[in-house]
């Protein structure tokens, strides 16, 4: 088999952003991550929902904050030095999701990917593209459209 | 003297709790689509049963037959959405000769599992095991094994009772029994003997009841068998 018919067979590479949450690594497509940021003051917004930790001044604009270890089941944790907010687009919408630390970007072959066994909660399963063994770790592949549902989109949008 | 007497309670425990698995549960009116002959049973007087906790689930209420439109007609009984009755037979088809069964315990408590629906044993990975966004307690997340994501399940947080906390581990898991093909993987403490079993060795439950998991009751041993085909469709009914 050629090299080319090889490499269609097995599919497309697509780039993955990989971030930290505790000891578990996750990644999102890299199309969807507009930047980086290090971590800066977020001003907490009176009313906003429980997944909002607030609002930060990016040049000028003000991109909501969403937090990410309450959205996957994590206990709280107070921000360090490594956290970072990654700013990613779904749709339309652009919000900052706060990490513990962010790692690296990968390639991933599509043929990789696998799908996640749900776990019993659907609301997981919504979200999560794929998985993906890597150096014996599971990379959980993240769908950022799905993070929040369509209302809770708007809610976001609102603030 | 203190020491025994020590010992002697969590072994009462352990007695008291595979004692209530060998009692049947008390025969109430279901509303289920089943064969009727089975309504008709005379009921063993027994302890009450102590109301299910989690949030019930109503069974569709059967047609009464025309001979009983004229009694009045049995109060539906709720169940748990966690017990949904599974088919099986009396004796599952790989104890109808001698089987084998490996002995491990998760903390207290002794279980069986028969060789036939075992896809392996593991230890405990050293990289440990990824968990799931907003997995459940009973889950511990996704391992890696032979080209599969296998879910690894909390075994003591399924099959020990909360109100027998003396059986509850006090170690975290050391190996990992594969089953159901390797979709599911069971945690638990220790692995013991691999035991050649006879059916009349083992006391066999007949209906699914509150632990459709119970094969029945290793009686010599002491030990729970389980049936791991209806363990696996618990969980799968658990995972919606």
């Amino acid at each position: 088999m050629s090299e080319q018919a090889r490499r269609q067979e097995q599919g497309a590479i697509t780039q993955w952003v990989t971030f930290h949450l505790d000891d578990e690594i996750y990644g999102i497509n890299v199309l969807q991550v507009q930047e980086v940021l290090p971590m800066t003051e977020i001003a907490p917004v009176p009313g906003a929902p429980h997944f909002v930790l607030g609002i930060i001044n990016l040049r000028g604009n003000v991109v909501t904050v969403i937090d990410t270890r309450m959205r996957f089941g994590l206990p709280s944790r107070e921000p360090e030095p490594s956290s970072r907010i990654m700013v990613i687009e779904a749709g339309d919408q652009v919000a900052g999701m706060l990490v513990d630390s962010v790692a690296e970007v990968i390639e991933v072959r599509e043929s990789e990917v696998d799908t996640a066994p749900s776990v019993g909660n659907d609301e997981s399963a919504r979200y999560i593209y794929g998985v993906v063994s890597r150096d014996n770790q599971l990379l959980i592949l993240i769908d950022v459209n799905k993070v929040l549902t369509r209302e809770e989109w708007q809610e976001v949008a609102l603030l | 003297m203190q020491t025994d007497q020590k010992l002697l309670e969590p072994q009462q425990a352990l007695w008291s709790y595979l004692d209530n698995l060998l009692q049947e549960i008390p025969r109430q009116p279901v509303s289920e689509p089943k064969p009727q002959v089975r309504e008709q049973r005379p009921v063993r007087e027994r302890p009450p049963v102590a109301p299910l906790r989690q949030e019930p689930k109503r069974l569709p209420a059967a047609r009464p037959a025309p001979s009983e439109r004229a009694t009045p007609a049995p109060q539906p009984v709720t169940v748990p959405a966690t017990m949904l009755p599974v088919p099986r037979k009396e004796r599952p088809e790989w104890a109808q000769a001698e089987f084998q069964a490996l002995v491990f315990s998760v903390g207290g408590l002794s279980l069986a599992v028969p060789l036939t629906s075992l896809n392996g044993v593991l230890k405990w990975p050293k990289e440990g095991i990824t968990p799931m966004p907003n997995q459940p307690d009973w889950c511990y997340g996704l391992l890696r094994y032979r080209d599969q994501n296998v879910r690894v399940v909390n075994t003591a947080a399924l099959v020990i009772p909360p109100d027998r906390p003396e059986l509850m581990p006090t170690e975290p898991p050391r190996h990992l029994l594969v089953v159901d093909g390797g979709r599911w993987a069971l945690s638990c403490n220790e692995i013991g003997d691999v035991l050649r079993l006879a059916p009349e060795q083992v006391k066999w439950r007949r209906y699914g009841g509150k632990r459709p998991w119970l094969a029945g009751t290793v009686l010599k041993h002491l030990c729970a068998l389980i049936d791991t085909e209806a363990f696996a469709y618990m969980l799968a009914a658990k995972n919606g």
